[in-house]
């Protein structure tokens, strides 16, 4: 019998990081929310806009929310299920410290708009470096701690560990591949469509492996724990764990449905996602029918309520999600609120709700004590599920309401609803109710603080925990020859590789085709690069997060190209380092607003975007107004761009003051002939209109050559 | 090179075939793999984590009301 002491203040440090991050980002997000019905409410700053604001919030909520709440539960049932200390405290600690300095870095490089407005990786590249380096810290810790580990299998809550560790790395480094162009400004190596078919493998592959996985290998552990009998079928878990990783993997063109996307790969998408739903079930039912026979538990425990609506909320998110996934359903959701009620069930329900049982069930174990108030966790409990239906219940019908809304023509065949505005004006409500709603959660929030915080007074913190488990006859392990589970239980190492395996498999054949394209991609002659002020333009739009409101991808459906023009060609993006097509349409589509309107509307809209547009909920973007363009960035930035492939000469990069000076005059006298006169030729807001005017426009230009091949037309 | 092979590599038409076999293939075989595990294995690592823990899970009534 070997002695030996858990490490519990490095859960309790996660614990109370979940906590406190839990707290912030919600609180963004409601800010940001109410900036949806009432546009003031950015203090009229650029670093507390809703596009600055929005990666903020989902960053605050993903990465510092649920990252701490999965390395808590990660490292209390660790070194239970593996009956070993963490492998080493060093690591520990610098997991924890290092991820909290990246929130931090997070929380400060957002608002000043240093972004690369990929969705969940908009970090900039040296936070990118730290995150692969802290993140391959936490690999060593769980691979060493599984090394030393005093009991021979493995139970599956390490399997899904292990597959998060492996395919968060995978993920993170492919998908951030970019060029530096300074120390806060990079561009995505990949462009246009191979960017976009990137961004969504790891975005999809993100809620796969850093939202659900950790989780269900948490719901795998605290579950039977709290229910005190064991999973309902091991062998279930067997067939969840595999059927769930490699069908994931494959899923991410469902994000691109209807887009300038081959056709083959959006349909791979969709038939994988809609496999999803069953392993996603498996796990489901195995989690619910854990309690079978102790559900009296579920009344008295608030931590297996929280549990149970966890589990349940995981269930909808992964029937609703393969069903948005279909490509009928897609063309109606896509772009809407609809997408945002989805992810809140996972975020607020499944993520959420799974934290706070994690939380209400180690701090009475952390501090040897029964939990402050077993009332106010009920009240939590029922505050925060109130919160969550008045939250996505509106998305819904605001979801509906505006895919309805755009798509419906009048007995002439026109647009029923021809202005944008109309159908924004009609969703406010919907707004202010998804305040309510995420107020309501937040004060639950507040009072399991609370709580957490009087169980900790009351009781008395045992940092080093005593433990005694017999050593591990390593020898008698490896004799094991059966090729079976139980086998595979006993050697991590072979373990992880098929897990590897499994994740590339699908990851690979979604990514070559991404070469592919490359030589598939229609040209079209006529595309040509952004000039340099343009480009500058370009990285304004960026900076100001545009992406998060406006889509730049018109779809294939009279209804698109009625409202916006000639639906998108894939053609047109292959100098986009990074693709910005979006996926929200809070504002309308700009891929052709180029040319649409004078240079002085655009003035006046980004000045006041209701004395062009009644009604509008637009932030004013009055700064732009006012500050100076840097035009000292435009070489590095060209220089980057060029070496990321878009075909800058020289002579184009050592000329591009000249070419600034001579569009800016332009624009000037455009402003000029809308009566704004005032405006000098270097502020930031000529450069913005300068790329405006130029979205796509290109394919109406009448190329110097003729096209080498023609574009050809989707076929959906 | 390997980048070179791949662009050209042809018949991106059957990825959707190819890959739906691969799953289907891989899926029959963790069911067989799964069902033909002993029973005592399976009992025996589903209760791992209700017997490594050394405390004792706390009985939680309300200690101020």
């Amino acid at each position: 019998m070997e002695t030996f002491k858990f490490d519990n203040h490095v859960v309790r440090a996660f614990a109370i990081a979940a906590a406190i991050w839990g707290l912030v980002g919600t609180v963004a997000g409601l800010l940001i929310a109410c900036q949806l019905f009432y546009p003031a409410v950015n203090f009229n700053t650029p670093f507390t806009t809703f596009g600055r604001l929005r990666p903020l919030h989902t960053n605050a909520v993903i990465f510092a929310f649920v990252g701490n709440g999965m390395f808590c539960g990660i490292y209390y049932s660790l070194q239970r299920l593996c009956r070993a200390r963490m492998f080493s405290d060093a690591l520990s600690w610098f997991n924890f410290w290092g991820w909290q300095a990246i929130i931090v870095s997070a929380a400060i490089t957002l608002p000043l708009g240093l972004t690369s407005s990929k969705e969940y990786a908009e970090l900039e590249w040296p936070i990118d470096i730290a995150i692969a380096v802290v993140w391959v810290a936490f690999c060593i810790n769980l691979f060493g701690t599984i090394w030393k580990r005093r009991e021979k299998h493995m139970y599956v809550a390490i399997w899904f560990y292990i597959a998060t560790a492996i395919t968060v790395a995978m993920l993170h480094i492919i998908n951030s591949l970019e060029m530096p162009a300074s120390l806060f400004k990079s561009y995505s190596v990949y462009a246009g469509v191979q960017d976009a078919l990137v961004q969504w493998w790891y975005g999809h592959n993100a809620v796969a492996f850093f939202l659900t996985t950790p989780y269900l290998g948490m719901m795998y552990y605290f579950l039977p724990k709290a229910a005190n009998r064991p999973v309902f079928s091991y062998r279930l878990s067997i067939i969840h764990f595999w059927g769930l990783i490699f069908i994931y993997i494959w899923a991410g063109p469902h994000h691109l449905l209807y887009t300038a996307l081959p056709d083959w790969a959006q349909s791979l998408g969709m038939v994988f996602s809609v496999m999803l739903v069953a392993p996603s079930w498996g796990g489901m039912l195995n989690g619910l029918l854990t309690l079978r026979g102790a559900w009296d538990k579920v009344r008295q425990d608030p931590m297996l309520k929280f549990m149970v609506v966890a589990v349940t909320a995981y269930g909808m998110a992964t029937l609703e999600g393969p069903t948005l996934a279909i490509k009928s359903v897609n063309a109606l959701s896509h772009y809407t609120d609809w997408t945002i009620a989805h992810v809140h069930t996972g975020a607020l329900g499944w993520n959420g709700f799974l934290t706070f049982s994690l939380l209400y069930y180690l701090f009475p174990r952390l501090y040897k004590t029964p939990l402050w108030s077993v009332k106010l966790a009920n009240y939590h409990f029922w505050i925060g599920l109130i919160g969550m239906m008045f939250y996505v219940v509106p998305m819904y019908t605001s979801g509906v309401t505006a895919g309805l809304m755009w798509k419906e023509f009048n007995a002439d065949g026109y647009l029923r609803y021809s202005n944008f505005l109309e159908s924004t004006i009609r969703l406010i409500p919907m707004y202010v109710l998804r305040a309510v709603g995420g107020s309501l959660y937040i004060v639950g929030i507040v009072l399991m603080m609370v709580n957490l915080y009087r169980t900790a007074k009351a009781g008395r913190f045992i940092g080093d925990e005593e433990a005694q488990a017999p050593a591990l006859n390593r020898e008698a392990t490896r004799e094991s020859t059966k090729l079976g589970h139980r086998w595979l239980e006993g050697v991590p190492v072979t373990f992880a590789v098929l897990t590897t395996i499994a994740v590339i498999i699908g990851g690979l054949i979604e990514i070559v085709p991404m070469f592919l394209i490359q030589e598939n991609v229609p040209t079209i002659a006529s595309v040509k690069p952004y000039t340099p002020l343009e480009m500058l333009g370009r990285d304004l739009y960026i900076r100001e997060g545009c992406v998060g409101c406006h889509s730049q991808m018109i779809r294939p459906f009279r209804s698109e190209t009625e409202r916006y023009g000639e639906y998108s060609k894939v053609g047109e993006f292959v100098y986009d380092h990074p693709f910005l097509w979006g996926s929200k349409r809070t504002g309308p589509d700009l891929h052709r607003i180029g040319g649409k309107y004078p240079d002085a509307w655009h003035y006046n809209h980004l000045e006041n975007p209701r004395s062009t547009s009644p009604g509008s909920i637009m932030p004013n973007y009055t700064w732009l107004l006012t500050q100076k363009l840097d035009t000292t960035v435009t070489i590095e930035r060209m220089r980057a761009l060029r070496k990321v492939g878009v075909p800058y000469r020289d002579d184009e990069i050592a000329n591009s003051a000249k070419s600034i000076e001579i569009q800016s005059k332009k624009i000037l006298a455009g402003l000029a002939a809308g009566s704004i006169t005032n405006t000098p030729p270097d502020r930031e807001i000529v450069a913005v209109i300068a790329y405006l005017q130029r979205l796509g426009t290109d394919i109406k230009a009448t190329p110097a050559t003729a096209p080498e091949t023609k574009a050809t037309p989707a076929k959906n | 090179m390997i980048q070179n092979i791949l662009r050209h590599l042809g018949g991106v038409e059957q990825y959707g075939v190819v890959s739906l076999c691969l799953f289907g293939t891989l899926f029959v075989g963790v069911l067989i793999w799964a069902l033909v595990q002993k029973q005592g294995h399976l009992d025996r690592m589903s209760r791992v984590p209700l017997d490594t823990d050394t405390v004792e899970p706390l009985q939680t009534p309300p200690n101020h009301e």
